[in-house]
């Protein structure tokens, strides 16, 4: 039984020593460089739309991504373009408000404040307004720091000063993204049912919305087209900014070419946002007699309404009437 | 003057990842940063290559180029180092980085990023050379104490390479004379602008 | 259990916990380093670039061993 066994293995190792010189002659054939991976071929197989990955033994599987040269995209548009796009939305914006101030000058209410005064926003409307607009001030000024501080602001503040104020804004930004996105949800409740787009609107687009010239005023309802506009902006925009910014906040829920994709979306529709809003501020503030009042105090100058707002008055003083009228059923 | 530069001589490495403890052991790396690491393409296919990486120490950085508070700065041995007082783990390094080199402890509001680290080169960084903040920070600065980063020094293949940019090189076309075949210095395109001809 | 002993007697801030500090302690870290160490510790913008890459002999070994 033993020696049967042996005289097998010797017969298996037999044949193993008679085909290794058929090995030995395929090992000196074999070129290990035929088949090797060059990283030329494998970046120019790329074309910019993947990374050069394979498999990693550390828990972090996204480190097994081995090369991303979409890297060098993210940095031109960051170095190059984002500062164009940035400094074009905005300067153009003031620009083109301080010609609108010198040409226009400030539009008065044509028959002067009367003294009485009627509600346009209550309390909770300003409320929502001014939450947003508080964080939305900030956010853009850290993010605005963020962008350019380095290039226009780090000169004069020296780099320790500026990296404090900077830390200080990335987490006033990452903190008030949540306020703001809560006061995008309060205007979005209160004021969606007069936002609705109708015909009003498009006689009220067809005549310039009077801002071009003097004593004249399209009839518009408790918002005008240009008010919705705005409203559509900060809605749509909020809300891209909102999920863009999200994933910018949990970085770990992405991959990095999405966070790619997200800051430079958040980016370019922010400095958009901020050149849109610096028109909005305008009009709000400076550029028109009578139209802080609303979401200064709440009450409007009544002929301030009638000249902006000429269906809303009416509106409102028909409902007054009808309560009034209501109320005095029961008293006689 | 002397470039320093990490050449990864493909071929030779057989992903034994003592690079990455080297590393992570001589500068006392925290859990979940990995400074460096070893990545396999084409995993158990013909042609199957591995590659140590971490920071390049590019020539015109992209890091340094996209840092909203300018934190980084490039040595005269053309290390590119950073500073974590300034640092504000905002990200955009790793964004714009090629090689996936930034790292963040997990630890800011929200299980974001925490303050970047990276391969220092094992070259420190702007506190003062030998310094006990300087280890804490950034590890140990093997550079000065006239030597070359671990992971080179440790290689058990000798595949990767570190120190005089122009001597490397030299190096590793010695080798793919010798031997008749090479995969090329990984990275040198994207980093250096400039890759070992041979 | 000595190792743990050793940990907590060293003073100051160890590297690990440096980096696990949250981002507020952190930059309140940050900032204390930055307003009252940069006379001792921190070098200077002139220090910070200066070369530190020497030929050393155990360079020199480094370099010959590679060409085997």
């Amino acid at each position: 039984m033993n020696a049967w066994v042996k005289s097998l293995v010797a017969a298996a190792a037999f044949a193993v020593v008679a085909s290794m010189p058929a090995q030995a002659q395929n090992y000196n054939n074999f070129n290990p460089t035929k088949e090797s991976v060059k990283e030329e071929q494998l970046l120019n197989a790329l074309k910019g739309d993947a990374h050069v990955a394979g498999r990693i033994s550390i828990p972090d599987q996204k480190a097994a991504n081995l090369i991303q040269p979409q890297g060098q995209q993210w940095r031109a548009f960051h170095e190059q373009r984002l500062p164009l796009i940035g400094g074009a939305a905005i300067l153009g914006m003031l620009v083109a408000l301080i010609l609108f101030y010198l040409v226009r000058g400030r539009i008065r209410i044509e028959n002067g404040f009367s003294g009485i005064t009627i509600t346009r926003f209550a309390t909770l409307d300003r409320f929502a307004h001014w939450l947003t607009a508080g964080c939305f001030i900030v956010l853009a000024l850290s993010g605005l720091n963020l962008s350019f501080g380095r290039m226009l602001i780090l000169p004069y503040f020296g780099p320790e000063s500026f990296a404090t104020l900077t830390a200080w804004g990335k987490l006033a930004h990452n903190y008030l993204a949540f306020p703001f996105m809560l006061g995008l949800a309060l205007m979005f409740v209160l004021w969606v049912k007069d936002n609705i787009p109708n015909h009003i609107d498009l006689e009220w687009m067809k005549q310039g919305g009077g801002l071009f010239s003097k004593g004249h005023h399209p009839p518009a309802k408790r918002f005008n087209a240009g008010q919705k506009v705005v409203f559509w902006i900060v809605m749509c925009g909020g809300i891209v900014m909102s999920l863009s910014g999200w994933f910018l906040l949990f970085p770990y829920l992405a991959g990095i070419a999405d966070l790619q994709l997200y800051t430079t979306i958040h980016a370019v529709l922010a400095v958009a946002f901020v050149a849109a809003m610096l028109a909005h501020a305008y009009i709000g503030s400076v550029g028109m007699e009578g139209a802080f009042d609303a979401m200064g105090n709440g009450e409007v100058d009544i002929n301030w309404a009638r000249e902006h707002h000429s269906l809303w008055v009416e509106e409102e003083q028909a409902k007054a009437r009808a309560s009034a009228g209501s109320k005095a059923v029961p008293a006689e | 003057m002397a470039r320093m530069k990490f050449l990864c001589d493909a071929d030779r490495c057989i992903e034994c990842n003592a690079c990455v403890t080297a590393c992570k052991n001589e500068h006392e790396v925290p859990w979940g940063i990995n400074r460096r690491r070893v990545v396999t393409i084409n995993d158990g296919k013909p042609g199957e290559r591995s590659v140590s990486m971490a920071c390049m120490h590019c020539t015109d950085a992209p890091c340094a180029a996209v840092c909203p508070v300018s934190c980084f700065y490039t040595t005269v041995d053309k290390v590119v180092l950073h500073s974590k007082d300034l640092c504000i783990g905002c990200g955009y390094c790793f964004y714009a980085c090629p090689f996936g080199a930034p790292q963040y402890p997990k630890v800011g509001n929200f299980g974001s990023r925490g303050k970047m680290d990276k391969c220092t080169y094992c070259a420190g960084g702007p506190e003062a050379d030998f310094s006990t903040v300087e280890y804490e920070k950034y590890g140990r600065n093997r550079l000065a104490e006239g030597k070359l980063p671990l992971c080179a020094e440790m290689c058990s293949t000798k595949s990767l390479l570190a120190g005089d940019g122009d001597i490397i090189a030299s190096i590793y076309k010695e080798r793919v004379m010798k031997r008749g075949y090479g995969s090329g210095a990984w990275g040198w395109k994207t980093a250096y602008k400039e890759t070992v001809n041979v | 259990m000595t190792t743990t002993n050793e940990k907590s007697d060293k003073s100051g801030v160890d590297r690990r916990t440096f980096f696990r500090a949250g981002s507020g302690a952190a930059m309140v870290a940050a900032a204390t380093v930055v307003g009252a160490e940069p006379a001792a510790a921190s070098e200077t913008q002139e220090e910070r670039l200066k070369a530190r890459y020497r030929e050393s002999d155990h360079v020199k070994a480094f370099y010959r061993v590679n060409r085997y």
